[in-house]
């Protein structure tokens, strides 16, 4: 049943494209900017670098977890879904792993593009940074497929949704950039674990309140 | 046999269902009449739990729809006035989805097989975002054949359909009566109900009446 | 809780409460000790006094809406949400209050209103969170989606405040300590003192959110008699 759902979300974004496209144009836009805005001086750059990459990661996975839900909504295909007899966790399961999938396939695009845009180095420890990529990125995507759903049906849904997501997720993008940090100064793990106990934490926290609590986040 | 206990349900604290109960046997067609906004399609829609309700519980065969757990659900197919399917998607895709999300996976031969019975076998690789209404109702009917009902919830089934469309409707409808299957029929036409229903009751200010018995 | 009808309780409860004010503040201005030897005893101190019972009563509040929120998910009760969104807005008032006495004492001492201090910081962090709380009541469709929806957020508000806490700990390390002593080392004046003004808020937010269920109560009332029930 969850494959089921996440083929359907996976083959919806396959045939349509939207999500993943507006994400990633978005954030090499805004990526472009910062390099327009900031060409002055490249080494102070790099100091700020990794918090203003997580700010482009929190804006585009708004945009891509309201317009998955909001997929939802044509056609009242969530109906379909609802009425269906399926355990309501799959269907945070579901939307957390393809929320996670579409964030990492526009950070595919985006990152090294901001690597060449600003000329940073290239991290040594290249494996624990990517784990650093997919731990948060889960954490994103699961508080931000739990309050998708809570705004899912409100009025400006698109604006609540920021709002509520952002103070929600500021443990995770501080633990977030100060692992990336870290990590590009090439500090070793042991002087950062702490970070990476938070971002751990908050993926689990996260994770399981969604799969216990979003049976009455779906029901109109 | 279909037991709904005491449902009550409010919108913006005003009562749409008050403390409804009915009692339908297996095979009888119940037939639901009620001007706009009555709770008709308020009611079918917390069968099919995609509204909750904020109190009371319906059982089919004793099973729990409403509190219990959501496998109870299988048995019970809810087609309303929206498509409830992904526009995005072939009408092919949504069908497979749908069989797969009842527990039931249909194999390519036996999707285009239920389109082909609705007559929609060449539009079977278009998205269901270019269907018409009525192709859309069509693409609902097709549900009914790739999922093993033993509870079928129809909400206003009538509507935008063609002429063809309403043939194909009323078929599928002489069968299921045929074949003594339980419905649950909504439509603000009585005189349509009385042609498919055994019992008709009218839901007017949340609670229901019988209306007629046959 | 008894109704707000029968006038009595309730008065002799407002009356306490204003006694209690003032008595409390007369007894913080007048008689109160300064504590924190570092920050050369000074008179401004005196604020916290009033800034951490308002943010033990901030905390309280927002955990009274986690609560409320997982009775009304269990028992689909109004009762528990009327009871969640009084503790909301007044937990929110007196979040208000320790994000407004927090600066007086930073520009008093540090001579800067703001610090990244993590638990100014946890608080605000909090009240920006219930601002969306608020914003979800309003736009969030009909009533009965919203009191489900507005409990949800209720508990994970409250599971995320520790994340939230620790993460700032470790962040602000470096930056500006926050007076922090510990209970135990307080002389007694000093701590009968603060419990005094801590009982008093918190009677003050029994009191409002007592006052803000009668309300909402009555508005259920009033709409149950339009639809003529």
């Amino acid at each position: 049943m969850f494959t089921a759902l996440l083929k359907k979300d996976l083959l919806i974004e396959l045939r349509s494209k939207e999500i993943v496209i507006s994400m990633a144009s978005f954030g090499v836009s805004v990526i472009l900017l910062y390099s327009f805005s900031f060409n002055e001086s490249p080494k102070t750059f790099s100091i700020f670098a990794s918090g203003l990459l997580w700010m482009v990661f929190l804006f585009i996975s708004v945009l891509g977890l309201h317009r998955s839900f909001s997929l939802e909504k044509e056609f009242d295909a969530i109906g379909l879904v609802l009425s269906a007899p399926v355990n309501r966790s799959l269907i945070f399961l579901s939307k957390w792993v393809s929320g996670f999938l579409f964030l990492l396939m526009a950070q595919i695009i985006i990152v090294p593009l901001f690597w060449l845009f600003l000329a940073l180095d290239i991290p040594s420890q290249i494996g624990l940074w990517l784990l650093v990529f997919i731990m948060a990125d889960l954490g994103i995507a699961a508080v931000g497929s739990l309050v998708a759903g809570i705004t899912l049906r409100a009025r400006m849904s698109e604006v609540l949704l920021p709002i509520l997501l952002f103070p929600l997720v500021s443990p995770l993008l501080i633990a977030a950039v100060k692992s990336t940090d870290a990590l590009m100064v090439g500090l070793p793990f042991e002087e950062w674990k702490v970070w990476g106990a938070i971002i751990f934490t908050f993926v689990i926290a996260f994770s399981v309140t969604g799969v216990l609590i979003f049976d009455y986040v779906s029901e109109e | 046999m279909l037991e709904i206990q005491n449902l009550s349900k409010s919108f913006f604290m005003r009562p749409v269902l008050k403390d409804l109960s009915l009692r339908a046997k297996d095979g009888e067609i119940v037939g639901i009449v009620g001007a706009n906004g009555a709770g008709k399609t308020t009611l079918l829609r917390t069968l099919a739990r995609i509204s909750a309700c904020d109190s009371g519980d319906a059982f089919l065969d004793g099973n729990s729809l409403i509190k219990g757990s959501h496998k109870n659900r299988e048995n019970v197919l809810f087609i309303s006035h929206h498509p409830n399917l992904y526009p995005v998607l072939t009408g092919e895709e949504n069908l497979r989805l749908t069989a797969r999300l009842y527990g039931h996976p249909k194999s390519a031969d036996e999707i285009t097989e239920a389109l082909e019975r609705v007559g929609l076998s060449r539009y079977r690789w278009d998205p269901i975002r270019n269907y018409s209404r009525g192709m859309l109702q069509r693409l609902g009917l097709a549900k009914t054949i790739i999922v093993p009902w033993k509870l079928l919830l129809l909400d206003e089934p009538t509507t935008g359909l063609d002429e063809d469309g309403s043939q194909l409707l009323e078929n599928f409808l002489h069968r299921w009566q045929e074949e003594d299957r339980s419905m649950m029929i909504v439509s603000h036409d009585m005189s349509w109900l009385k042609r498919y229903c055994t019992v008709i009751y009218s839901l007017s200010d949340g609670v229901l009446n019988k209306e007629s018995q046959s | 809780m008894n109704s707000f009808n029968s006038k009595r309780i309730p008065n002799i409860m407002a009356v306490i409460i204003i006694i209690m004010l003032g008595a409390g503040l007369k007894i913080v201005v007048d008689y109160s000790l300064t504590v924190d030897k570092e920050a050369g005893y000074l008179w401004a101190q005196k604020i916290f006094y009033y800034h951490v019972p308002s943010a033990w009563t901030a905390f309280l509040g927002y955990f009274i809406v986690m609560i409320a929120g997982v009775q009304f998910l269990r028992t689909g009760n109004r009762k528990w949400d009327q009871i969640g969104v009084a503790s909301a807005e007044f937990g929110t008032f007196f979040c208000l209050l320790v994000l407004i006495t927090g600066p007086i004492w930073g520009q008093a001492a540090w001579g800067q209103p703001w610090t990244w201090e993590p638990r100014l910081l946890t608080t605000l962090i909090l009240f920006l969170l219930y601002i969306g709380y608020f914003m979800l009541r309003q736009f969030g469709g009909h009533y009965e989606r919203v009191a489900r929806n507005s409990a949800v957020l209720g508990i994970i508000a409250f599971l995320d405040v520790p994340i939230v806490y620790l993460s700032l700990k470790f962040w602000s390390a470096d930056t500006q300590a926050h007076p922090q002593l510990g209970m135990s080392e307080q002389s007694s004046l000093v701590l009968n003192v603060f419990f005094f003004n801590l009982a008093t808020f918190t009677l003050l937010f029994i009191y409002m959110v007592w006052y803000r269920i009668h309300i909402l109560k009555l508005k259920q009332k009033q709409l149950e008699l339009t639809h003529g029930l």
